[in-house]
């Protein structure tokens, strides 16, 4: 029974982690909560479903493809939402983003519709018991794909040459852009990288619970926000053990004390926990600068 | 002249920080800009590196003008420069903050960067000269610690090398030697001679220790609030009455006029 729990908990946090990285990373360079993040993944949701009804394309096609166009799709919110409003306070660029959330959901209303929509199987579903445990090929095929896309993120992150230089402009822009580094440039693959993740997320999910609805960003995309917030936004290793942690006591919650009040469980001990430790696990309160 | 700065003037508001500043420089050469606190010399640096966009005036490097260009791309033309108040990344290692000075000097496709082979070929190039540049500074042997761990005169020395790295035609060192003792000082001064002399780096810095300023300098320009009031070898700064009052105050010999 603890066991189901916890792999429950697991699954759902590999989903909160796709998500919270994108709004941690966008929040480490720019400094604002991009609230259209959560519509990015529920993008991804419908794309998932749209290549689904395409009936001939293999579920791993699918998945890149979903990633490349929710990708696209960030980069071209970032450009024409944010991308004017640098040196504004931070303040009218969250509004800005309020803006696109409803804008993007608004689309997929009027594009995929206003139902919720089932989505084809893109292979067929088989059950495993191990003990007690019960595993479906879902949970393997959505534990795996986070896990192999958070490796990749982290090698991204730490080893390649524009890793760094995304880590360079979330401590100092200016600095960065003196050093030769077009940062508008590696914002816009911040955004990329960030929507690709989320759009996975999506499409995972959209699968997992065989539901598509334009409406999905909202709660998934709070909740994501909140376990980046409880890593310490900005944080990138922070973004993935809040959204585990949260996933954890959602899990938890929703077994022990009612299957109704799960997000509230969750809410209210991301304030305890905020109250005790206000910059979260990882955040080592602001230090951003982007002074001379 | 590798870099001409042509009757520049920077407001900001109503303050002027620099008033119609002329400056030239000829390849090859070191040349200092000296003043008391506030003189403009810090703006003037930003206004030839794009980090401040001028009010009026031009300035041209090796040919093309720059007053207008962004940060990045007056750097890719070969101007690199160093920080009054140190700005290295803090997160980030010594060798990997040298490598961010290196990063739009790699021609590769941005693709290859994300793709894991590739990327580690463009990585392995970066390091080699990330770790030359480590070595001209004496930090090779620092390479795996934070930067911000480092000592203050080492983390002024790395900022060098982070600049050095791209290879630029221009180096600019605001206080380079700020804070460091008389050992350090005088190590750096043979760096900076020795950067000139055999990387053949055309050296523009701002310093307040006298004794450097005279003795690494071919050429001096003095501002003050925001004007030059003279420019010239050390021998006629030393001894030009007009910047003997406003900047070296009462003495006559240039000791050290930093108090």
């Amino acid at each position: 029974m603890i066991l189901q729990i916890i792999v429950n908990g697991l699954t759902m946090g590999c989903v909160y982690a796709l998500i919270a990285l994108g709004y941690s990373m966008v929040y480490g360079s720019l400094r604002f909560i991009n609230f259209a993040h959560g519509d990015v993944y529920m993008w991804g949701a419908c794309f998932g479903l749209i290549f689904a009804r395409m009936g001939n394309i293999p579920f791993l096609a699918a998945l890149i493809l979903t990633m490349i166009c929710t990708g696209l799709l960030g980069v071209t919110v970032e450009f024409l939402a944010y991308r004017r409003l640098r040196n504004v306070p931070r303040v009218v660029v969250t509004a800005s983003a309020l803006g696109a959330s409803i804008v993007l959901s608004n689309l997929a209303r009027v594009i995929v519709g206003a139902e919720t929509y089932s989505v084809p199987a893109f292979f067929e579903t088989k059950y495993f018991t191990v003990g007690n445990l019960v595993l479906n090929s879902l949970q393997f095929v959505l534990l795996g794909c986070s896990i192999v896309l958070m490796l990749v993120l982290n090698w991204f992150i730490s080893k390649s040459k524009y890793g760094k230089a995304i880590r360079a402009t979330s401590e100092n822009q200016e600095v960065t852009n003196l050093m030769g580094i077009n940062t508008n440039k590696i914002i816009s693959v911040t955004f990329f990288i960030g929507s690709a993740l989320a759009g996975a997320a999506g499409l995972l999910v959209g699968i997992y619970y065989d539901a598509v609805y334009s409406t999905m960003g909202y709660m998934a995309g709070m909740k994501a926000f909140t376990a980046a917030i409880l890593g310490g936004i900005g944080s990138i290793p922070g973004a993935m053990l809040g959204s585990m942690i949260l996933g954890q006591i959602e899990s938890f919650g929703t077994t022990y004390i009612s299957s109704s009040m799960g997000p509230a469980i969750a809410f209210a001990v991301l304030i305890i926990v905020l109250l005790v430790k206000p910059t979260g696990f990882f955040g080592a309160g602001d230090t951003h600068s982007n002074r001379v | 002249m590798l870099l001409e700065i042509n009757h520049v003037t920077k407001s900001f508001g109503g303050v002027v920080a620099t008033n119609d500043v002329s400056v030239s420089v000829p390849e090859g050469k070191i040349l200092s800009i000296i003043g008391p606190n506030g003189a403009g010399k810090t703006t003037l640096f930003n206004l030839i590196t794009g980090a401040y966009m001028r009010t009026s005036g031009t300035i041209t490097f090796n040919g093309v003008k720059i007053d207008t260009m962004k940060p990045y791309e007056i750097h890719a033309l070969g101007v690199a420069r160093t920080f009054q108040n140190i700005r290295l990344f803090k997160r980030m290692t010594v060798l990997e903050n040298v490598m961010t000075g290196m990063h739009s000097r790699i021609k590769a496709r941005d693709i290859e960067s994300f793709i894991p082979g590739r990327s580690q070929k463009i990585e392995a190039e970066i390091t080699e000269k990330s770790m030359e540049a480590l070595k001209i500074v004496g930090l090779d042997g620092k390479y795996a610690e934070y930067g911000a761990a480092l000592p203050y005169g080492q983390q002024r020395r790395l900022e060098i090398a982070r600049a050095l790295v791209s290879d630029p035609k221009l180096l600019l060192l605001d206080e380079p030697a700020a804070g460091m003792n008389i050992n350090e000082s005088a190590e750096l001064l043979e760096l900076i001679r020795w950067i000139n002399a055999e990387l053949k780096k055309t050296v523009i810095f701002i310093e307040h220790n006298m004794k450097v300023v005279m003795n690494v300098s071919d050429y001096i320009v003095v501002l003050d609030h925001g004007s030059k009031i003279a420019e010239g070898i050390p021998k006629e700064i030393r001894n030009n009455p007009v910047v003997i009052e406003a900047y070296l105050g009462t003495k006559k010999e240039g000791g050290n006029a930093d108090a």
